[in-house]
């Protein structure tokens, strides 16, 4: 599979600033390095900017849209995703420009409807992704929680397992399923997710090498209990966590092996890049994604890493 | 390794049977549940909803005649036909808001349901037609109508009937991704599935049936189809009924479209597991014991391995029943010396108070100290009561003595207690054994039981030294059968976590409560005259009405089953309180009884402040609800074991 991916650089930065004609991200805030470290490395970018915001990170988004620093067009109120979001994207004329979509911290309903109008109905003329990796994760500040294993700060609440994913609606079928799951630091979704689905059968995948050396094992030892209790510790699989073309090939292997007996189900709870990559997988393969829908916390990590750019024009 | 083959209760839940859900079913106690008015199956997740519908399916059902699992055998002896259906809650959400008018989504909700049915009936329909029941034809008017409704061609074999209701649901689906679509058009509730079961009942073989359509899941509709679907439900009659299984407080509303509301008794029966009390009550032990001895016999047979006794294939027979208190029998050196200096203090303090002289003193140390570790704890708790409570050495020796019906009483209320206070001392695990713990322990939820069931076994198959073979088979030990308790136990309480939305909450909540009653159970200076507190009550309607955002909470621990809700009772001020269990398969985790004895009072403002407050705030109200005179440092969550 063609695969073209970089790394931000002071090499090639004026060639992305130059090239890109729309960046579309998450509504900068001050306190999250990541969700402005793309456009703070694109130093010289002059093109427009469309900011999301999404705060029930499900079914409604408000933006902002931005050239020269001046604002140009604004949503008024929080807007139905659907239909309103490919409204916007239609009205910009998308066809004719290079796109640069920024999933660092972009609420992940609509890095899935964008996903899926960018492969099924707007063509860009270059389309790129973006994602700048955290330094760490925030440890989680609760008093001597003795009975819980997972040591980071992350989410509380979920809208859950059991709502559509935008641009993923799809009737269920009589199939018995099989569920291929990203694993990251919480377990309890991996739970909660194989509960509301039911699958027949696991596979699980790791972010492996990871953003950090290490955090492939934390991640295997918050989620080993889980494998056990299930019985798919045998089918557990590494993919690259800094990439969405890694997941992409094992989603393809993984399909060949079980289409024809079993609904295939993607849910990606683990690294973005794997969130990234399978839903590029079932916009183009017409498979079922389920996801949960995270609320409330904004900021589970620190610090900003690398920013890696993914060229996925061919691929949708 | 995949272990899971060589249990034979390994299968918890009715999805992973497969193709083979029918023999491991037991119909026994709900059989005559199934009428020609709606049922309504109100249960916690686990108590066997799925695989009752399920296995009142025609598809499962016809498989009670073996030898020939035929439909025309099913009809034969059968008044009701089946037919399932899973609330495919990731789609059907999706039907509202995106600038589309509830209306419109209603008739689109209208059409999926009468599309998703239909399909369910025509491949009933296929079978009848493989086994001569029926032709094409006899359906033929539906097709017309059908043809006409949808504004599509002539509508010929089963084939083409199936791809206009697939185009349909296709449709949707396109729809509901973007509503800038064109919108199919919709349709009233039922009339689809109606028209059909008309048809059908014209068919003598089918004429004497009532089609039964079994919605499974139903808390997972949003509140207008939940409303459509009770329509539904109070239109049944003897040709189509639609039956519900739905979580405990998943119904949205009662309210029909025409703003009547469906009612038990009139409209429907009702069927609930949760309730307080199910798990003691010897209908639950039955169906337990019976699904699992039904396993055992199946997995013997799959492995060609003949009984030599009828015990061999009996769950009582393995689970054996033993001895409470096993766990203190032997004590080490250390801490026998411990509670011989326990005991001596006490007797001495109370020698003091009633001028006992020393040579009874001594003769009272040596003969306390005599006794098993258990009753010595015991005891030391019934000499530290004072005042009108006071029970004198001397009395409670000779009542130890003659084992007199006052000792006996004493012993009934309070030697249950003082097994958790003496294992925490000690730092004993509790013992569980036996059937009917196991049932106690399950709280009324199936699940839970096979859970405990499974887990004994696996102890018993693949970790100990004297591994059970079902060809030399041996009764289970009380080890294999506590640990499986506690193991349990703990994975359930790391489950809370996932019960979306607010399982991070509902833990935190369990935690805390679980802290305070184990406060109750350990203190070294009770004097057991309140026992066993594990349960507590509040003012139900205070929360209702004043803290909306924690009864939120509440109530998804009682949909949960975190909670048990048992009787109300009125104060003289007509407030009214409801009695709240934990679920007792938490009981092994937190080191509490699960019998039903003493409760304790909890404000609605402390159980609000509980469910949705600050860390700092839960700590502190646990705090207050601590035993009193706990000195340790009030940290929530820690040493629960």
């Amino acid at each position: 599979m063609y695969q073209e991916s970089y790394i931000l650089s002071d090499h090639n930065r004026a060639i992305f600033s130059s090239n890109v004609d729309i960046v579309i991200t998450d509504s900068l805030q001050e306190e999250d390095h990541r969700s402005s470290a793309l456009l703070t490395k694109l130093k010289g970018y002059k093109g427009l900017i469309l900011l999301l915001s999404s705060k029930d990170n499900y079914q409604s988004f408000s933006y902002t849209l931005k050239q020269n620093g001046e604002i140009i067009d604004k949503s008024l109120n929080s807007i139905p995703i659907i239909p309103q979001y490919f409204k916007l994207l239609n009205s910009l004329n998308l066809t004719t420009k290079s796109v640069l979509l920024d999933i660092t911290s972009m609420r992940q309903a609509l890095i899935f409807y964008s996903i899926s109008v960018f492969v099924k109905e707007i063509k860009t003329k270059l389309f790129f992704v973006s994602y700048t990796q955290p330094k760490k994760y925030e440890r989680k500040n609760l008093p001597n929680l003795k009975d819980s294993e997972e040591p980071f700060d992350l989410i509380e609440m979920f809208k859950g397992s059991s709502s559509p994913v935008p641009g993923f609606i799809k009737k269920a079928s009589k199939k018995d399923k099989l569920l291929i799951v990203s694993l990251g630091f919480d377990k309890k979704r991996f739970v909660a997710i194989n509960e509301s689905t039911n699958p027949k059968e696991i596979y699980p995948i790791f972010g492996f090498p990871s953003y950090k050396p290490g955090w492939d094992q934390i991640a295997l030892k918050l989620n080993s209990d889980t494998l056990l209790r299930y019985d798919v510790f045998d089918n557990a699989k590494n993919c690259l966590a800094t990439s969405p073309f890694d997941i992409i090939n094992t989603l393809k292997e993984l399909e060949l092996n079980w289409k024809s007996q079993y609904d295939i189900y993607l849910c990606p709870i683990g690294p973005r890049p794997h969130l990234l990559g399978m839903a590029l997988y079932a916009a183009l393969n017409n498979t079922y994604i389920v996801y949960d829908f995270p609320l409330e916390k904004k900021f589970g990590s620190q610090g900003s890493g690398k920013t890696y750019i993914y060229h996925l024009t061919n691929l949708i | 390794m995949n272990l899971k083959p060589y249990n034979p209760f390994s299968k918890l839940r009715t999805e992973q049977m497969g193709d083979n859900v029918w023999k491991y079913f037991v119909d026994e106690p709900f059989r005559a549940k199934i009428s020609e008015k709606p049922l309504i199956f109100e249960g916690s997740r686990g108590t066997g909803k799925t695989m009752f519908y399920k296995c009142n399916s025609w598809q499962e059902k016809k498989y009670s005649y073996q030898s020939e699992p035929t439909i025309k055998n099913l009809i034969g002896s059968e008044k009701h036909i089946g037919f399932y259906y899973l609330v495919d809650s990731r789609f059907i959400s999706s039907f509202t808001g995106k600038e589309t008018s509830e209306k419109v989504w209603s008739g689109l909700f209208n059409l999926y349901f009468n599309c998703v049915i239909t399909l369910e009936i025509i491949d009933f329909i296929q079978e009848a037609i493989k086994e001569g029941l029926m032709t094409i034809e006899n359906i033929e008017p539906f097709n017309k109508k059908l043809a006409y409704r949808f504004s599509t061609h002539n509508i010929n074999s089963l084939a083409e009937l199936k791809n206009v209701l697939q185009k349909k649901l296709i449709d949707l689906e396109t729809f509901s991704n973007s509503t800038l679509n064109d919108s199919p058009n919709g349709t009233g509730p039922g009339i689809i599935i109606t028209d059909l079961v008309e048809e059908l009942k014209k068919i003598e073989y089918f004429s004497h049936l009532t089609f039964h359509i079994y919605i499974d899941e139903f808390e997972k509709l949003l509140k207008y189809q939940q409303i459509t679907l009770n329509t539904l439900l109070k239109q049944s009659n003897h040709n189509l009924v639609f039956d519900y299984a739905v979580i405990t407080n998943g119904i949205k509303s009662y309210k029909v479209a025409s703003q009547e509301e469906i009612r038990k008794k009139d409209d429907y029966v009702s069927l609930t597991t949760d309730t307080a009390e199910y798990s003691n009550i010897q209908e639950f032990i039955n169906l337990a014991v019976k699904i699992c001895d039904k396993r055992l016999s199946i997995y013997l047979e799959e492995q060609n391995i003949l009984s030599k006794s009828e015990d061999h294939t009996s769950l009582k027979w393995y689970l054996k029943k033993y001895p409470r208190g096993e766990e203190f029998k032997v004590l080490s050196i250390d801490q026998f010396n411990n509670l011989k200096k326990q005991l001596y203090q006490v007797l001495e303090i109370q020698s003091r108070k009633l001028n006992y002289d020393k040579t009874t003193l001594e003769s009272l140390k040596g003969f306390f100290s005599s006794l098993d570790p258990l009753i010595i704890r015991n005891s030391i708790c019934l000499l530290l009561r004072t005042k009108s409570n006071i029970i004198p050495a001397l009395e409670l020796k000779e009542m130890i003595e003659n084992q007199n019906q006052r000792y006996k009483d004493l012993i009934g209320n309070t030697l249950y207690h003082t097994e958790f206070l003496l294992g925490h001392e000690i730092n004993a695990a509790k013992l569980y054994s036996g059937i009917q713990t196991f049932s106690a322990l399950s709280s009324g939820v199936i699940r839970s039981f096979l859970e405990l069931v499974e887990e004994s076994f696996n102890n018993a198959l693949f970790y100990s030294s004297d591994r059970l073979d079902f060809k030399k088979p041996r009764q289970l030990t009380q080890i294999e059968q506590s640990d499986a308790a506690h193991k349990v136990s703990k994975n359930k309480i790391d489950e809370i976590e996932s019960y979306e939305p607010h399982g991070f909450r509902l833990k935190y909540f369990t935690l805390a409560l679980g802290k305070i009653f184990r406060s109750h159970h350990i203190s070294p200076s009770s004097t057991l005259g309140e026992v066993e507190q594990n349960h507590f009550t509040t003012e139900y309607n205070t929360l209702k009405q004043n803290k909306e955002e924690a009864f939120i909470l509440f109530q998804e621990a009682l949909k949960n089953k975190i909670l048990e809700q048992g009787e109300s009772s009125k104060t003289k001020d007509g407030i009214e309180f409801f009695d709240f269990h934990i679920n007792h398969i938490y009981c092994p985790y937190f080191g509490i009884s699960h019998r039903r004895k003493r409760k304790l009072k909890i404000s609605a403002q402390d159980i609000e402040g509980l469910l949705i407050g600050s860390e700092k705030q839960i700590e502190s109200i646990v705090t207050k609800y601590l035993f009193r005179s706990i000195s340790e440092t009030p940290n929530l969550f820690s040493d629960h074991q």
